[in-house]
């Protein structure tokens, strides 16, 4: 039988116990509305389409080893090869 | 100038505007009948070639929760950058009844999660499968495991949430209740005081804005 779950965490401002950054980026960049098309900016010079694409349809572990980057853009980060 | 989409919400009540976005920027309103949608002008050049990633995405989340305390919000995914105010409009403009409707739907109401890791230890089967048929078995006993945990949780919260969603992913599962933001506390006790495997490091989070719920099913 299942013991209560006395190991459970609860995160939540609410209670005024704070989200880990897991919790919070997964949840900006994996969650909401997308917005797809023409209307998109791409700039000439700047990878944008590409690197907002890529945030975007990626999962967090692989936004995660971007931002582990110590400064590398993301832009710069996304050249090294597109996460899949 | 590009602009930085944050969230969509409806116009009314009358909303207090986060003092500051992503990278310290102005938040403004860009508004069509019935719906506004907070944005901040936005440097491409400055924030791709400078700012750390996920510096940015805190700052817009922090904008996102300011909001949410004060009503129903219809988030975009960062980085969602347009080329200007009137795209936006556009856009609006073409899903405002969508919008509309989803945001009258929601009001009230925040997004709550759990989520259960599945480590192998603690699922059946956990042996290298002999065959196809075996494998299978293994993994429809999984399933159902899975399920019963699941179940657990959705009765807990039964009399609290307004609609229920979960799905498996890689590391385990996840659930999603829409809750009127009044039961909040309440669903975290009730969350609480359900028995499930401690293997499984069940974790609550939230309130988040209702993203699972912005589609009817």
């Amino acid at each position: 039988m299942p013991e209560p779950s006395e190991d459970l965490v609860i995160a939540s401002a609410d209670l005024d116990q704070e989200m880990t950054l897991l919790d919070i980026l997964d949840h900006v960049l994996n969650a909401g509305v997308v917005i797809r098309g023409s209307l998109v900016i791409s700039l000439a010079g700047v990878d944008l389409v590409f690197l907002g694409l890529d945030v975007v349809l990626t999962s967090v572990e692989t936004a995660m080893r971007h931002m582990k980057l110590p400064n590398v853009s993301a832009a710069e980060a996304s050249s090294k090869g597109p996460p899949r | 100038m590009a602009v930085l989409a944050y969230c969509i919400t409806e116009t009314q009540p009358e909303i207090t505007v986060p003092q500051g976005g992503v990278r310290g920027a102005a938040i403004e309103i860009v508004r069509v009948p019935d719906l506004q949608c907070f944005i901040s002008q936005f440097d491409p050049q400055d924030v791709v070639g400078k700012a750390p990633l996920q510096e940015a995405a805190l700052d817009f989340n922090r904008v996102l929760q300011d909001l949410l305390r004060q009503t129903a919000i219809i988030p975009f995914r960062f980085p969602t950058i347009l080329t200007d105010e009137t795209a936006l409009s556009q856009f609006l403009t073409e899903h405002q009844e969508e919008y509309r409707q989803t945001l009258h739907r929601l009001r009230n109401c925040v997004q709550m999660e759990i989520q259960l890791k599945m480590q192998t230890s603690t699922q059946p089967q956990a042996t290298s499968p002999k065959s196809g048929a075996e494998y299978l078995r293994g993994r429809q006993a999984q399933h159902q495991y899975i399920e019963s945990i699941v179940a657990r949780f959705r009765e807990a919260a039964q009399h609290l949430a307004k609609d229920w969603r979960h799905h498996e992913t890689v590391a385990g599962i996840r659930c999603f209740a829409l809750v009127d933001r009044s039961d909040v506390q309440a669903f975290l006790r009730q969350m609480k005081g359900v028995s499930v495997p401690t293997e499984s490091e069940p974790r609550v989070t939230g309130p988040w804005p209702a993203s699972e719920f912005l589609k009817e099913q």
